[in-house]
């Protein structure tokens, strides 16, 4: 065989390569159906993310402010279902421990997914709810004056759940909100 | 032709599933987070961007297969290091943007030619036939323009930039040797066979048709974002 011909053999098996199994899997597109047909489309669907999810949920704004005690503790959670997205910001006037996590009804009293834990002024950023459940915020004040925490969220939160001095304060909001 | 068909199977095998090697989402994170100077992490990163990347390995194969003593070896290495640590340092600092899907097919496109020049594809197109060492150095340009391209696609602290740059184009190197360590090492010894000659033919025809398949891919990739 001339290398000429070596050449375009090796253009035509990349070609059949490349409809047959790397653009389906890689692309999404199938152009002969063999894709679809070896279930490889569904490589390019999974791994194809572009950040984008419906929701039913209305847009709801949470502004809350918490003065903690010295030595205090709370807990704030958002009420949000599965790829439910919101936008927070929070800031305090000293540094204070901080620990975001997630807990869903299928998991076990006491247990979370611990997504970001620190001390310090300040933390926005952005979430995207994996499960439906309470997504938020541990607080606690580790010194001896009172810290003032200002925090905001904004997304698709159903309702909000405070937990201080052993109480929890469920406030689902109404349709319309 | 049965060395061929073979080998032209195996090497698609290789090339679907690590194809895409963007630094990964979590590396990427990682990165866009720092803020100053990082030299290990942007080491490892740059050694794991050369080992883990098939196109940068192809190339790495063409251009050693029939090298047969280590001086030329280091000759051609050298000359594709130059090539591309110019264009990454100078990339990255003066923020060249490049669209990456042609600059990953380019690079496909070195993949084509060096195997086509090992098999003497250029012999009879005496024309097109350019000093290997001039091709190797202009393929080097465009590796590192990929390289400049991909870092500049995350958002890079100006903070201790040339640190992480440098760092990055030193991983890059310690990633190109281990590449070069295991290919050299595996060729001695299939250089020595006497089947070698026929097999060195499908094993380039192999690697031909996979830098097809990478700029079949990224020209797709170019289609679809443009």
């Amino acid at each position: 065989m001339t290398p000429l011909k070596t050449l375009l053999l090796a253009a035509v098996a990349a070609f059949a390569i490349l409809i047959l199994f790397v653009l389906p899997a890689e692309t999404g597109m199938d152009p002969t159906g063999a894709g679809d047909a070896l279930g490889l489309t569904a490589l390019a669907e999974s791994s194809g993310a572009t950040g984008f999810t419906a929701s039913t949920a209305a847009r709801r704004t949470v502004e809350e402010r918490f003065m903690l005690e010295p030595f205090e503790s709370i807990e704030f959670k958002l009420v949000m279902h599965d790829g439910d997205g919101m936008i927070f910001d929070w800031s305090a006037d000293s540094p204070v421990e901080y620990e975001f996590h997630a807990h869903g009804p299928h998991m076990a009293e006491g247990e979370a997914i611990d997504l970001g834990t620190g001390e310090g002024t300040r933390q926005a950023g952005t979430y995207i709810a994996d499960f439906i459940g309470e997504h938020g915020w541990f607080f606690g004040n580790r010194s001896g004056a009172p810290i003032t925490i200002d925090l905001s969220a904004a997304g698709h939160i159903d309702g909000t759940i405070l937990y201080r001095s052993g109480r929890r304060i469920e406030t689902i909001f109404e349709e319309g909100e | 032709m049965r060395w061929t068909v073979f080998a032209v199977a195996a090497a698609a095998l290789l090339a679907s599933p690590v194809l895409a090697h963007d630094v990964s989402a979590a590396n990427a994170a990682y990165v866009e987070g720092l803020a100053g100077p990082a030299p290990v992490s942007f080491l490892y990163l740059g050694a794991k961007h050369m080992v883990t990347g098939i196109d940068h390995v192809l190339f790495l194969l063409g251009v050693v297969f029939f090298l047969r003593n280590l001086r030329d070896i280091v000759i051609y290495v050298s000359l594709f290091t130059l090539g591309h640590s110019l264009t990454l340092i100078t990339g990255v600092l003066a923020g060249w943007q490049v669209n990456p899907f042609l600059v990953d097919a380019i690079i496909g496109v070195s993949v084509v030619y060096k195997a086509f020049e090992n098999i003497g594809g250029f012999d009879k197109l005496s024309g097109a036939k350019l000093d290997m060492r001039w091709a190797v150095f202009a393929f080097g340009l465009a590796h590192g323009l990929g390289l400049a391209t991909k870092l500049q696609a995350l958002t890079l602290s100006e903070d201790g930039l040339l640190t992480n740059l440098l760092s990055f184009n030193l991983g890059v190197e310690i990633g190109q040797v281990l590449v070069l360590c295991i290919l050299v090492a595996l060729l001695k010894l299939w250089q020595r066979a006497p089947a070698f000659p026929r097999q060195a033919y499908a094993a380039n025809a192999a690697i031909m048709c996979a830098g097809f398949v990478l700029i079949g891919l990224h020209l797709t990739g170019m289609s679809q974002t443009a």
